[in-house]
């Protein structure tokens, strides 16, 4: 008996076992429980339900909406809502994520390890897209490449300019989908593999330099297993992200008729809505699977230290003659698709009748126009003067800050706590859990905390809910950074402060964070980029005093006032910009100089 | 090791039974928390009781018979001591559209007393609403304003959920048909087309689903909006059938031959029609690229859009007005219910808000607070449509309008497999 109090007392004495056991028994009832109701509601009979389903009540079990679903072949019904959207989404989800790897890889490199010019720029302008609300960008297409040739034939940006017509699959369909979502979760990697690549200890790569190895072998064998768990742990935020979109396949697939699990679920809500939990708990499964591929792929034995007590000096590629040409063409495509946006949204935000770029047609009444100024089936004075907007402005900075610096600290611990139990079953279960609530889509985890919320009554329509949901949701970003960031870091360093009997509060703010912090900020800045353009998380859980910018947004664009809509994208994006600016003045950190900007 | 498996398990077991109980909670819950403050004789409210209907059971929603003797001052009175009361919760008011702010800022400002609502245009609506119902949560709607028949039946009125109020002061001003379940106002969608390169439109129906009109109609996603989709269904219902089917003859001189999965002649149209559709994101994307496309373009979106400032008017026609008129239908109307939730604990603030926005005041406050609000049509006849806009009536008659019996019988015949069918 003495012998087991006795280990318990040795095992909670370390602050990473403490930290898990905590983390284990909150995540569990955040993240475990939502997924447990989902499945229960798939069994469920609903109001909807028992319209469509003959001979069942409301509230009974049943097993109907799954063979319904999965094996009904009258009217192609169960090919064309569950298998073919899932094929799509597949496709979809893993090319937008192999893009966004890809483009948001190269470019984090090229700014980290070469003599690219343009850095501060390129590093600045990068994060934009992920800024953007993603159907913004899908919007943006459109507005660029639409053309007599192509749906209603009203003439865009490109066709207006150069009188060329892009060809349909060019303006709707998988390609411009896969483009839209990759270059908005590109981000994802250039954080993540950028931050990693600036810190790493250059050591190795001189070593083979010495050795005169090659410069596409150190690459090859030295730099890309470096960065392999950021690489897996990218792919699979971006393939969930995409998997969960649903803006973006309703722009851009919709009009052909190309359809994915999300715009099915969607349908589905409306007249069966336990089949469309169905769809949302096979959008987790696809997740689990490709984030347990994953982790089989990390393995848990390899090390990735790669920041250490000692000194590094990175040396950087020469692109030689090469540096203007790439300098010039990532400015040229990083000016169209993360500038030209900002320009639109204020361009068309200020124009009264929609293609129509003449100054007459032009007025600043949107923004900061008196009552009766304009004439929208939404509003009638500029968004300025609309208080809503204000308080709207203020419950998403409070929200997003909220979520932010929760998400974030725990992101921090529980990052040092699964690092430093690497190997234990506890490790990895927390480690695995604190992912789960990314891959259950949105519009389910909102349902699902809409149910919880109802049952406390000072959750229910509360700003807690908000914050609540949001930190859950936007855990796997913080976990992820920190752990990232606490892989690279040698325990020695710890151990050589333990060692002096200093206590483990002073090692982390003193030594652990301080290191690290370049990443630890970015595990703040995303969740809060994230937090400010979420919409269908909220969506069920604002009441007239929390609403947010994305859900008036939401509104104003459901109702077709897109000037509106435009200057409220703009409004966040410049806010969140500004922010980081903020942040940057305060601490000197920013999303970016994590990355390579100076 | 094994003590940390062993910490694992009483952990995940102490989460687990909170867990269940969080579930017990919720199944015992529902509804039975009857409301606070609504004691006084004939104005009680009934405590919702959820039993579930026997299957395909179609319920009418609950009259309300107000108090004969209760005179409008009363209410008024009875209504602001209910939110001075202490612990008066908030009188909450949730409905479709944003616009719903400004008839409770209106409100507010004729009889003092304040309010909150939420608003989102689809099921989340429903969504909220019933699952905030179940669990008694206490800060949940008073009043409703809502869209879509289909929903409305099933999920509300099926479920007692809601008590029709009608106001007994405006009782022969508003429509005896739209009485019960009381509706606010109508909305409507109509064939709407671009008329650039001289085109004059359509004579029938049919013409839609010619190979010529392929990829020129346009209309929002069905999936975004479910009141598309029931448009569509009303189209299989006899009536709309027949008329089809009427429509088809004349334009083609012959009777309609029917495809084998088409049961009548309002699926052929669909099948046929859907082949030539579009979707589009929203009725103000679909609006404002409809008037700057190409001539002989046809969408389907909610008629205000039309004054909406970035739609160049000139450049598109209203089916509807044609001369003659397009046989078959013209476009479809849908209707707003106003209903006061069942386990309100404010029931004379409901039954006055209800009475406030029928009455011209309290709607023009809110739908109609300007030229450009064409397209809505309150159930009050005492109140004009706007100018240039036609009456209700006139609209009646040549729109599909969604009738909340037929809608879940269809459903549940499998006609929204059909619908999805023929969008691939």
């Amino acid at each position: 008996m003495n012998k087991t109090s006795n280990r318990v007392k040795a095992f909670f004495s370390k602050p990473a076992n403490v930290i898990l056991v905590v983390f284990a028994l909150l995540l569990v009832l955040l993240t475990l429980y939502p997924l447990c109701e989902l499945v229960h509601h798939t069994f469920i009979v609903h109001a909807t339900d028992a319209t469509v389903l003959p001979g069942l009540k409301k509230g009974e079990l049943t097993t109907a909406s799954w063979k319904k679903l999965l094996t009904t072949s009258t009217h192609k019904y169960s090919w064309i809502n569950f298998y073919k959207p899932m094929v799509n989404s597949v496709v979809l989800a893993t090319l937008s994520a192999l893009f966004a790897l890809v483009f948001g890889g190269a470019v984090a490199w090229l700014v980290t390890r070469s003599n690219l010019k343009a850095k501060k720029f390129i590093s600045t302008v990068f994060i934009f897209p992920y800024i953007m609300p993603s159907w913004t960008l899908a919007l943006f297409w459109l507005n660029m490449f639409k053309n007599p040739g192509v749906g209603t034939g009203s003439p865009g940006f490109v066709y207006s300019i150069t009188g060329l017509c892009a060809p349909e699959w060019f303006v709707y369909g998988l390609l411009p989908m896969v483009i839209v979502s990759g270059l908005h979760y590109a981000p994802f990697a250039y954080i993540f593999i950028g931050g990693i690549l600036r810190n790493m200890d250059a050591n190795l790569e001189e070593a083979a330099t010495i050795l005169k190895t090659p410069r596409w072998r150190i690459l090859l064998k030295i730099t890309l297993p470096i960065v392999k768990p950021a690489i897996l742990s990218t792919f699979l935020l971006a393939f969930a992200s995409v998997m969960g979109s649903y803006a973006v396949p309703v722009y851009l697939g919709s009009p052909v008729n190309f359809y994915v699990l999300t715009t099915k679920m969607k349908t589905l809500q409306t007249t069966a809505i336990g089949q469309a939990y169905i769809i949302a708990l096979f959008m987790v499964i696809l997740g689990a699977l490709i984030m347990m591929a994953n982790s089989l792929l990390t393995g848990t034995r390899k090390s990735y230290t790669t920041v250490t007590g000692k000194s590094s000096q990175i040396s950087l590629v020469d692109l030689k003659a090469g540096n203007y040409v790439i300098t010039g063409l990532l400015c040229m495509v990083l000016f169209f698709v993360c500038i030209m946006p900002l320009f639109s949204f204020a361009l068309e935000s200020i124009i009264i009748k929609a293609g129509d770029y003449s100054l007459s047609n032009m007025t600043l009444n949107y923004w900061f126009g008196s009552a009766g100024s304009v004439s929208t089936t939404v509003g009638d004075t500029g968004i300025m003067r609309d208080p809503a907007i204000w308080s709207a402005i203020g419950t998403s900075l409070k929200l997003s800050l909220c979520c932010a610096l929760i998400a974030g600290s725990c992101g921090v611990v529980i990052g040092y706590a699964v690092v430093r139990r690497r190997g234990s079953k506890l490790s990895q279960w927390v480690s695995g859990l604190s992912f789960f609530p990314y891959l259950i889509p949105a519009m389910a985890f909102g349902a699902i905390y809409l149910a919880i919320a109802s049952n406390f009554s000072f959750l229910a329509n509360s700003f807690l809910i908000l914050v609540l949901v949001g930190t859950v949701k936007y855990l796997p970003f913080a976990t992820k950074s920190g752990t990232n960031a606490m892989l690279q870091l040698s325990a020695e360093i710890e151990e050589a402060a333990t060692i002096f009997g200093i206590s483990w509060w002073k090692r982390m703010t003193k030594i652990i964070i301080p290191i690290q912090k370049a990443s630890i900020i970015s595990g703040f800045l995303l969740p809060f980029t994230s937090c400010m353009r979420e919409l269908s998380l909220f969506v069920m859980l604002v009441s007239s005093r929390t609403q947010t910018l994305t859900t008036m947004l939401m509104t104003y664009n459901e109702k077709g006032a897109s000037q509106y809509g435009n200057a409220i994208n703009l409004l966040i994006i410049v806010l969140v910009l500004a922010i980081n600016f903020g942040v940057n003045k305060l601490t000197g950190a920013s999303i970016d100089k994590g990355v390579g900007g100076n | 090791m094994r003590k940390t498996r062993r910490g694992l398990a009483m952990v995940t077991a102490a989460a687990m039974t909170v867990l269940l109980s969080a579930c017990g909670s919720k199944e015992g819950a529902p509804t039975t928390a009857a409301p606070a403050g609504t004691t006084a004789a004939g104005t009680e409210t009934k405590a919702a009781e959820t039993k579930a209907p026997e299957g395909g059971e179609v319920k009418a929603p609950e009259t309300e018979v107000p108090a004969g003797d209760m005179s409008l001052d009363d209410l008024i009175k009875a209504a602001q001591d209910e939110a001075a009361a202490p612990g008066a919760g908030t009188f909450m008011v949730y409905a479709p559209t944003s616009r719903i702010a400004k008839a409770l800022d209106a409100f507010k400002e004729t009889y003092g007393i304040e309010s909150e609502y939420y608003n989102e245009s689809g099921q989340d609506l429903y969504t909220k609403l019933t699952t905030e119902l179940e669990a008694g949560t206490k800060d949940t709607a008073d009043v409703v304003l809502m869209q879509d028949s289909y929903l409305f039946q099933t999920q509300l009125v099926n479920y007692d959920y809601v008590t029709n109020y009608v106001p007994s002061y405006l009782e022969n001003d508003i429509i005896k048909e739209d009485q019960n379940p009381l509706i606010c106002y109508y909305y409507n969608k109509l064939f709407i087309y671009n008329n650039t390169d001289g085109s004059s439109g359509i004579t029938n129906i049919w013409q839609l689903t010619e190979d010529a009109a392929k990829g020129k109609i346009f209309m929002k996603d069905i999936s975004k909006e479910s009141v598309n989709k029931n448009f569509l269904a009303m189209l299989t219902g006899d009536e709309w059938s027949g008329k089809i089917e009427a429509a088809y003859k004349s334009y083609y001189g012959k009777d309609i031959e029917l495809d084998e999965d088409c049961p009548n002649a309002g699926y052929q149209f669909i099948k046929n029609f859907l082949k030539n559709v579009t979707f589009g994101s929203g009725d103000g994307d679909i609006a404002t690229e409809l008037s700057n496309g190409l001539g002989g373009n046809m969408g389907l979106f909610v008629y205000s859009k039309l004054r909406d400032d970035s739609v160049d008017q000139s450049k598109l026609n209203v089916v509807a007005y044609g001369e003659p008129q397009a046989e078959g239908f013209s476009g479809f109307m849908y209707p707003m219910y106003l209903q006061m939730v069942s386990t309100t604990d404010r029931p004379y603030t409901s039954q006055l808000f209800i009475y406030f926005l029928m009455t011209e005041d309290g709607f023009k406050s809110a739908f109609q607070t300007k030229a450009a609000d064409i397209g809505t049509y309150s159930t009050n006849t005492t109140i004009a449509p706007l100018e240039g806009d036609k009456e209700l009536t006139f609209w009646k008659d040549c729109l599909v309008i969604e009738d909340p019996i037929y809608l879940p019988e269809a459903y549940a015949g499998g006609v929204l497999d059909f619908i999805t069918y023929c969008t691939q």
